[in-house]
């Protein structure tokens, strides 16, 4: 018997399990080996200590309101689940009518008011063409056909604005073309 | 028959409904019923008859998950849960083994899946010890040798141990509490384990050994 085999036994000595030669195998080893017998001794009382966990006990009151708490959480575990479209606005508590009031109303205003002033300065016009798509560009340029190579029909001036040499390229559908005015040859 | 005796045999009719109706309502106690009944009950749509298991059974599946958790509102919550599934799936019970062992098992395994996805809370919120302990024999003998622990109080030492046993992991704090907290069998813990005897026992030997060396200053 071992040192290793004989702490892996000592609980079921001490609990009367073994036969009776390994028992006393066992407690021949202890009286010879005093590692073991510190192990014994440090075990006995740690199941000591242990009994603290036996005593610890929750206050009187504690189960007062277990079965009510019991019987509320069953109810909501039985709960039909809400659907994903109400999870979702209870998640970001959506109401349509207090966004309309509070957050979409006052941005539709602004947005207006940004209309009205652009229209108001007539920044800029829209010209249609074959090639390049929603290109922005001054109204000087806009009325003179051969600067975009369109014909005259197709451009369209809201109003003659000559003092923003500012040119936009929304999206260009063939190749990439200048509008710098240094490029442009009359 | 007369008019008089038909509205006579059916006022008779009508009492004796009342009467059933009545018997129907009244409470009827099962606090001394045998699980296997309260089951079968419950197996059969008497709803009522699971508070009775609930009430036999909340104190000694609390014990358990707080020695595992060491926290009063964690044990609370998976007790509960413990409770809500048993009650959800009363029906696959076949009765194999009690109703006891059916729900510590669940207890226990909720338990353990909750502390490895680490989600028990970090403080201890430990429970009161109770004056038994003062004619506990193992606790007496424990604090008649002059060591540290003589020196420190009730409440340290508890804290101290809770403490060391939240460092074990937590297949072998099962084992621990389940053995040496609670005296189950180590056959009785591997059926709740789902594991071999074999097994408890190699657990609860290198729990052991872990425990005396976080608990040196106290042995």
């Amino acid at each position: 018997m071992n040192c290793r085999q004989t702490k892996q036994l000592l609980h079921d000595l001490a609990d009367g399990r073994l036969t009776e030669s390994v028992a006393r195998d066992i407690q021949r080893h202890v009286a010879e080996c005093s590692d073991c017998r510190v192990f014994q001794q440090r075990d006995r009382q740690l199941q000591q200590l242990l009994a603290v966990k036996r005593h610890e006990t929750p206050g009187p009151s504690y189960f007062t309101n277990f079965l009510s708490d019991f019987h509320k959480r069953l109810a909501e575990a039985n709960a039909p689940r809400p659907t994903f479209w109400k999870q979702l606005s209870d998640r970001f508590a959506f109401d349509p009518l207090v966004a309309l009031r509070s957050g979409f109303a006052p941005a539709l205003g602004a947005a207006f008011v940004v209309a009205l002033l652009l229209r108001g300065s007539g920044l800029t016009s829209r010209v249609e063409h074959p090639n390049a798509s929603n290109i922005t560009v001054p109204h000087r340029l806009a009325a003179v056909p051969s600067a975009v190579d369109a014909p005259s029909s197709l451009l369209t001036v809201a109003q003659a604005d000559f003092h923003t040499p500012r040119y936009v390229l929304d999206r260009i559908a063939a190749a990439p073309a200048s509008y710098d005015v240094a490029s442009i040859h009359f | 028959m007369t008019t008089l005796q038909k509205l006579a045999d059916k006022l008779n009719r009508r009492t004796g409904s009342i009467a059933e109706a009545r018997q129907a309502e009244q409470v009827v106690d099962l606090s001394q019923t045998a699980d296997e009944t309260l089951v079968a009950r419950v197996q059969d749509g008497d709803h009522g008859a699971f508070d009775f298991l609930v009430e036999r059974y909340k104190e000694r599946l609390y014990a358990t998950v707080y020695h595992m958790t060491s926290n009063h509102a964690d044990a609370n919550d998976l007790v509960q849960d413990a409770f809500i599934k048993a009650f959800t799936s009363i029906r696959s019970f076949k009765r194999e083994s009690s109703f006891y062992t059916w729900i510590y098992r669940i207890a226990v395994n909720r338990t353990l899946n909750h502390l490895k996805r680490g989600k028990n809370r970090q403080q201890f919120s430990l429970d009161d010890i109770d004056n038994h302990i003062q004619s506990d024999p193992d606790f007496v003998e424990l604090m008649s040798h002059v060591t540290p622990r003589r020196e420190v109080g009730l409440n340290e030492l508890q804290e101290k141990l809770n403490a060391a046993l939240q460092k074990l992991s937590e297949d072998h704090r099962a084992v621990v509490v389940m053995h040496d907290v609670q005296g189950l069998t180590h056959a009785d813990i591997g059926k709740a384990l789902h594991c071999s005897e074999g097994t408890v026992r190699s657990r609860l030997f290198y729990a052991r050994q872990q425990l005396q060396g976080l608990l040196a200053d106290y042995l």
